[in-house]
């Protein structure tokens, strides 16, 4: 059997990206990352409409992200605009009783922001470029945990309470470069500069007991302002072995962003008074926040001229989250926790939805519709707790974070998308997506002659 | 440092990748074909061709809202804009090659099927009048000379033939050497000849409206190309009209001078056939006000003539003009017998009276042609001949061919000559439209159309015509209620000709606005 030479490019690129596969870093253990919210959301409208199945697609401005090689696609140049209202809600184990149990109290952001603007063009009909700026992080919240006894305790320890809040923002600056290869086959690349905005503030009081309460006294404060720069990169392919069907690859080397994080001790905490809080000695200490890589592949059918159909699964290396040569420990009292107690799934996401033209003419309108699956990558705690251990600081560490990360449930989150679409003449286009009970999303693509 | 290490080898890929050789992408037909398309609408035909050519090297498919990217779609139909361009720029040959592609898949959207239509009946015609394709635009030694010679050969496709010789001359004008080398003089002179062609049969259809518009149509005509038969048969034929009326009025004076009942009665048929020949001319020398006062007189109780000179009325300055209009008066009524002696009588009494010599000659000659063709009908191996008899008794005198009833009878000879008589009955009666006698026309697709059945293809055109010609002579009917009764034959035969075949259309370059609206008027 003969390969093609577009089919043989297609397989090549599959094997330089499996085989460049990279490991990445970590966060910490303090109260903010057992729940961050990653945004791997795929820019557009009509992507996110359609279950944000787009890899095998990519015939807007947004593969810049989605999958570069898509770029090459544009037949004019053209300005692209997104908005985006996130409901952010986020499971915490927040109540006095709540760790006993198990219910959790959701706290709610709503987030509105511009999350991709680009502007790309197409030139000598063999290449485009774009520029695109990209919010893929944008991280709000506040939260107070009340002081929660410890199950299984030795010591029969409370938790401190906690009043703490995040505002995490990433956004990626990137100048993409797409190449028509072959007839049937198109790369391209994303070069990035990302930048990280990082503000946590943790606020730990001293707990009062007979009855367990807030006494209102620090007892200590983590806190995180930095911002980061650096580079990172995707790249795509696009093969199209007919005008019906087109699969794509995607790998995305996400930013490895270098902060810091500092402690802040209240020298009043034994005399129950609140006094300038001092630096603990053994901080900042340095805080790699590693950007999950991506490796996905779509495939796009259009079985009619009215309907596309189209099917991603997305790899995301979540793991890299919680590797140990970067998890940085904020919380070690026993000093017998070395960073591989923490453990983060790389979970494949499957991503499915379909477009239909329901009216064609000069003003065409899509009705789209989708679901996607995102498979539970809370961070897990894996230290092994020995009730006849007489370490007792290492038991105590132990069934804390055992209590922090592993009591809440672990469900497959599964949502469905829809939307629609407005084409107005060959010059703009207009897309709505709801994604149920989390996003609304709207965007809209100027052309230009 | 393992992150980094596998981050170059991605990027090592990627610019392997990008450093092939690249290719034209399929989705690359877009904008030339857009930008195609708009040259053709801004009718700009060598442009349009260059960026279709283009789209088409492309993609070849064409496809109904094809997939431009994303969202964006477009109706890809290049061969139509590329037969469209084709044809205006003359080059039948590809123009045909096209719009046969253009037909699969056919454009939904009905301007481009209207556009389809028209360019491939225009193609049709291009091809009948001519088989040979137009040459291509040439380069030119002088700049202006090309472009203006593609406007030449564009106009001449778009049938504007007046904008076609001017650009012709203009050409010439910018390089004479080159015009003569391409010899584009033959060129121009088939242009103005089929624009004469043109004008003239404009004016055979405003003959029955307008002689002056008719009269300028022909002049203009033979200014464009002089020499022409059909311009010099328009100008003949008005000319006939002229004299005709000129007797008639003059006549109908002598007849009224007369002052008896029947010289008033002469004088009114007179006057009537004057305002046939020539309603404008009738309307400008205000005749009516003659027939009034005719009508007047035979209303009043007869005056008797005054007597003078021994009792006698005074001899007309040529006493041949009265027997001759009898003659025709009696022909109106069948009366050919009487007709015959009393153009006779007139030629008697001047002998150099030639209308009464033609009355006479076409009278004997129609009888002779019809007892010649009576008498070969039923001789073996003489049907043909007695076929050309009866056309040509037919085109001498079409209604006295009616009255004679011979319609069946020739109808019959050709149906045994194995020819259609519907086909040959539309043929002859269009030839007798396009001639400007719709009396003729009459006579002929009546009784082809009594042959056919209903349900015959052919039926459907032959009641439209037929419509047609009586629609024509109630154009040029003076009588308010001769125009009723024709207009209502005309209407009632269109309207069995769109219950044949409800989208059946009357050919604008045959009919008369006037009459194509009349037409739709039935259709509703």
């Amino acid at each position: 059997m003969t390969i093609g030479r577009s089919a043989r490019m297609f397989l090549g690129a599959i094997a330089v990206l499996l085989a460049t596969s990279a490991s990445a870093a970590a966060q910490t253990n303090d109260e903010i990352f057992p729940q961050f919210q990653w945004n791997f959301s795929t820019p557009g409208a009509r992507a996110n409409a359609m279950g944000r199945a787009f890899i095998g697609m990519a015939d807007d401005a947004t593969a810049t992200i989605s999958n570069p090689a898509g770029l090459v696609s544009l037949t004019r140049p053209q300005v692209y605009l997104e908005f985006k209202s996130t409901n952010l809600e986020v499971d915490r184990l927040a109540k006095s009783d709540s760790l006993t149990t198990l219910n959790p109290t959701t706290s709610s952001a709503d987030i509105n922001a511009l999350s991709f603007f680009s502007v790309s063009m197409p030139f000598k009909s063999r290449f485009a470029v774009g520029f695109t700026v990209h919010q893929f992080l944008n991280y709000q919240e506040e939260f107070t945990l009340d002081p929660r006894p410890i199950p299984n305790s030795p010591g029969q320890f409370v938790f401190f309470p906690v009043t703490g809040s995040a505002d995490f923002k990433g956004t990626t600056f990137g100048v993409t470069a797409s190449a028509v290869v072959s007839p049937k086959l198109n790369v391209g690349v994303t070069i990035s500069a990302n930048h990280l905005d990082a503000q946590a503030l943790a606020t730990r009081n001293k707990v009062l007991f007979n009855p367990t309460r807030d006494s209102g006294i620090i007892a200590n404060q983590t806190v995180t302002d930095k911002t980061s720069t650096v580079a990172a990169f995707s790249f795509g392919v696009l093969y199209k072995p007919s005008d019906k069907i087109s699969v794509g690859l995607l790998g995305a080397m996400a930013p490895k962003f270098k902060i810091d994080e500092d402690k802040l001790l209240n020298p009043g905490f034994d005399t129950n008074t609140n006094q300038p809080l001092t630096g603990d000695p053994d901080f900042p200490k340095p805080v790699t926040i590693a950007v999950p890589n991506r490796f996905g592949v779509g495939l796009a059918a259009r079985p009619t001229p009215k309907w596309v159909l189209a099917f991603d699964a997305v790899w995301i290396q979540y793991s890299s989250l919680t590797s140990k040569e970067n998890f940085t420990l904020i919380f070690n009292d026993s000093d017998n926790l070395f960073g591989d107690e923490f453990v983060t799934k790389d979970v494949t996401e499957m991503h499915f939805g379909a477009e239909y033209n329901v009216r064609g003419g000069n003003m065409p309108i899509f009705l789209r519709a989708g679901v996607f699956t995102n498979p539970n990558h809370a961070v897990k705690f894996t230290g092994v707790h020995d009730p006849t251990s007489s370490a007792i600081d290492t038991i105590e560490e132990n069934v804390s974070d055992e209590a922090i990360y592993n009591f809440l449930p672990r469900d497959m989150e599964t949502r469905g998308t829809i939307g629609a679409g407005f084409v107005f003449g060959q010059r703009a286009q207009l897309d709505i997506a709801y994604v149920v009970g989390k996003e609304l999303v709207a965007s809209t693509a100027i052309r230009f002659r | 440092m393992r992150h980094q290490r596998h981050a170059i080898g991605v990027a090592l890929a990627a610019v392997m990748l990008l450093s092939v050789a690249v290719y034209a992408q399929n989705s690359r037909w877009a904008k030339p074909y857009q930008d195609g398309v708009k040259a053709a609408e801004a009718k700009k035909w060598a442009e349009a061709v260059a960026l279709i050519e283009q789209a088409v090297a492309v993609n070849p498919k064409a496809e109904r809202q094809k997939l431009i990217e994303g969202v964006f779609r477009v109706d890809y139909f290049p061969y139509l804009y590329l037969g469209m361009a084709y044809m205006e720029l003359g080059q039948f040959e590809k123009a045909q090659q096209n719009l046969e592609k253009a037909k699969n898949p056919a454009p939904t959207d009905r301007r481009l099927q209207g556009l389809n239509a028209t360019y491939l009946a225009r193609l049709q015609d291009s091809l009948g009048s001519s088989k040979k394709p137009a040459p291509a635009v040439v380069a030119a030694v002088n700049p202006a000379f090309a472009p203006a010679l593609q406007r030449a050969e564009a106009s001449f496709a778009a049938r504007r033939y007046a904008d076609a010789l001017g650009a012709y001359d203009a050409a010439k004008g910018a390089d004479a050497a080159e015009y003569s080398k391409q010899n584009l003089q033959a060129k121009r002179d088939e242009t103005a000849r089929t624009y004469a062609l043109q004008l003239a049969d404009e004016g055979r259809q405003s003959l029955g409206e307008s002689a002056s518009a008719a009269r300028g149509k022909f002049q203009q005509a033979d200014q464009v190309f002089p020499g022409l038969k059909e311009t010099s048969d328009g100008l003949a034929e008005l000319r006939r009209r002229d004299d005709q009326y000129a007797q008639l009025k003059s006549g109908a004076e002598q007849d009224i001078s007369a002052n008896t009942t029947a010289s008033l009665r002469t004088a009114l048929a007179k006057l009537d056939q004057a305002k046939a020949a020539q309603p404008e001319q009738f309307t400008t020398d205000n005749l009516v006000a003659r027939v009034n006062f005719v009508n007047g007189r035979l209303n009043a109780p007869i005056v008797p003539a005054p007597v003078v000179q021994g009792g006698s009325v005074p001899a007309p300055a040529d006493p041949s003009k009265g027997l001759l209009d009898a003659g025709r008066l009696l022909a109106s009524q069948g009366k050919y017998t009487e007709a015959e002696a009393s153009y006779s009588g007139a030629l008697q009494r001047n002998p150099s009276n030639l209308d009464a010599k033609a009355a006479l000659d076409a009278s004997r000659k129609y009888a002779a042609l019809v007892n010649e063709g009576r008498s070969l009908k039923d001789k073996r191996g003489s049907a043909p001949a007695a076929r050309k008899s009866f056309e040509d008794a037919r085109t001498l005198d079409s209604q006295r061919f009616e009255r004679d009833a011979l319609g069946p009878v020739l109808t019959a000879l050709l149906k045994d000559a194995g020819v259609d008589p519907a086909k040959e009955g539309l043929r002859q009666g269009l030839l007798a439209l396009l001639k400007g006698d719709a009396q003729e026309s009459i006579a002929i697709l009546q009784p082809a159309l009594e042959q056919t059945g209903s349900g015959d293809a052919g039926a459907v055109a032959l009641h439209a015509y037929l419509g047609v010609a009586y629609a024509t002579r109630a154009l040029s009917s003076s009588k308010p209620d001769d125009q009723t009764r024709l207009n209502g034959f005309a209407v009632e035969q269109f309207k069995l000709a769109v219950a044949s075949q409800r989208n059946y259309q009357l050919s604008p370059r045959i009919v008369s606005p006037k009459i194509i609206a009349i037409f739709e008027q039935a259709r509703r």
